[in-house]
């Protein structure tokens, strides 16, 4: 079954339809959106908000692009939002000057390299920060990225080039031969 | 870092360069989601929805809401607007007819008018309420006792309403009738008072200025939808002339215009035509074809 018959069917009423288009869809999006926030509980709302937009929605949907990227973009934009109001909190976040303090070892032959990245991963600015985990981490396309996140997709390449050489710098001092 | 760079050179340097498959690997670990609670999920998004389709939706629960007031406060300024209509309007015949004579002010004034004939001229009518419009008393009111050179006379409504007047006139006596049957007594009182000052030679205590607003008065009236009916009309322009007399008399040696006044209101019957009308009042008087 195509997406179009799924839609036609879901807009029909029809609740197979329904929980065929949620299995087919939720576990791309709940990974995506995990990443995105790293809570569980926040990942689940979000989720959840996502498929009853999306269904909501459906009868909007021209197939302009992928069912798939189209809910994705649905999913972006929530756990963004989420993320922006959770962040007031953790204050996690810094500003691309103070990055490289992060990066930079105690000591020489620092063996928490994981954890080293984890934070500079932390530490890159929103924009950044998602198109690397959706390219380098989930896979996605720079056009797909584009389409979920309203971007070009040069636009999403630049971020990738700016993410990636963000994280060799931060990593500079403490694996060289990586940098 | 260079914020303008150019998505050729980006790809040419290292945009597609990959990360280190040692840091690649564990960046994989970033944030690595667990399984993921579809039936938890599911649930959810299922009560949501049941929720959405049985719940009226709350956008448009709050646009009625915002709708019953506005609604009440329209309902509430059209039923004042049709009570001020009824209220207001000339034909409003039986709310009007209801309401009790408000004849105490023609009372008190004429009572005090035989103790000092000098005092007509406070005893002056008022123009402006005829142009306000005072409020309406179509309950007749019957002069009775003794003359008014006997003593004062009283305005009492000791008749039941006539209700035929109301029927047979389609509507109830308007605020014009009620100011004519107003001024029509005062002008009974002026005139008897002036007539008896003439007989008792006390010509010099009579006040042009009383005839004169009187004058005013008649002559609006004269405009006004109270002389709609022929035998007012004819009231009213025989009062004028007698009134317009009084006004005109000179200061000194006027004998001969009083009497010349005296003979055309005797001539013209003025004097008991006023007292029938104000007898048993306008409206009735109309009816029974006294004036």
């Amino acid at each position: 079954m195509d997406d179009r018959d799924l839609i036609a069917r879901v807009l029909a009423g029809d609740p197979t339809a329904e929980r065929a288009l949620y299995d087919a869809h939720v576990d791309r999006v709940y990974r995506m959106v995990y990443r995105i926030v790293g809570d569980m509980d926040q990942a689940t709302d979000c989720v959840q908000e996502t498929f009853i937009k999306a269904f909501r929605r459906l009868g909007d949907f021209r197939g302009e692009s992928a069912l798939g990227t189209w809910i994705g973009a649905i999913a972006m934009s929530v756990a963004l939002n989420a993320l922006r109001k959770v962040k007031r909190f953790r204050q996690r976040e810094m500003s691309l000057d103070e990055a490289p303090e992060i990066g930079r070892p105690a000591a020489a032959g620092d063996p928490h390299l994981r954890a080293r990245l984890h934070g500079a991963i932390d530490a890159l600015p929103e924009g950044y920060r998602a198109v690397f985990l959706m390219h380098d981490v989930e896979g996605y396309t720079h056009e797909e990225i584009g389409s979920m996140l309203g971007i070009h997709s040069g636009t999403s390449k630049a971020q990738l080039f700016r993410a990636r050489a963000r994280l060799r710098q931060t990593l500079a001092d403490f694996a060289p031969e990586q940098a | 870092m260079n914020d303008f760079i150019d998505d050729d050179l980006i790809d040419e340097r290292n945009g597609e360069e990959p990360l280190d498959p040692t840091l690649a690997a564990l960046a994989r670990d970033y944030n690595a989601p667990p399984i993921t609670p579809r039936e938890a999920i599911w649930a959810a998004v299922e009560r949501s929805r049941e929720r959405e389709t049985v719940v009226l939706p709350l956008p448009a629960r709050r646009r009625i809401a915002r709708w019953i007031p506005i609604a009440a406060g329209i309902a509430a300024l059209l039923a004042l607007a049709f009570a001020f209509g009824r209220f207001s309007s000339p034909g409003a015949a039986p709310s009007i007819a209801d309401r009790p004579i408000a004849a105490d002010s023609v009372a008190s004034d004429s009572s005090r008018l035989p103790d000092a004939p000098a005092t007509l001229a406070n005893d002056a009518p008022d123009t402006e309420t005829l142009e306000s419009a005072p409020a309406p008393t179509p309950r007749r009111a019957t002069r009775t006792g003794a003359p008014a050179t006997d003593g004062p006379m009283q305005l009492v409504s000791d008749e039941p309403r006539d209700e035929r007047s109301v029927d047979e006139r389609g509507n109830a006596p308007d605020a014009f009738d009620i100011v004519a049957a107003r001024h029509l007594s005062r002008s009974e009182v002026f005139l008897t008072l002036f007539r008896d000052a003439l007989r008792g030679d006390e010509t010099a205590e009579l006040s042009p200025a009383t005839a004169r607003q009187l004058l005013v008065r008649n002559r609006l009236l004269l405009d006004s939808p109270a002389a709609r009916d022929p035998r007012m009309r004819r009231l009213l322009e025989d009062l004028e002339l007698v009134l317009a007399q009084i006004a005109q008399l000179p200061a000194d040696d006027r004998t001969e215009d009083t009497e010349l006044i005296t003979d055309g209101m005797e001539a013209g019957d003025v004097l008991t035509r006023l007292r029938s009308a104000t007898s048993t009042g306008v409206a009735a008087t109309l009816r029974q074809g006294a004036l």
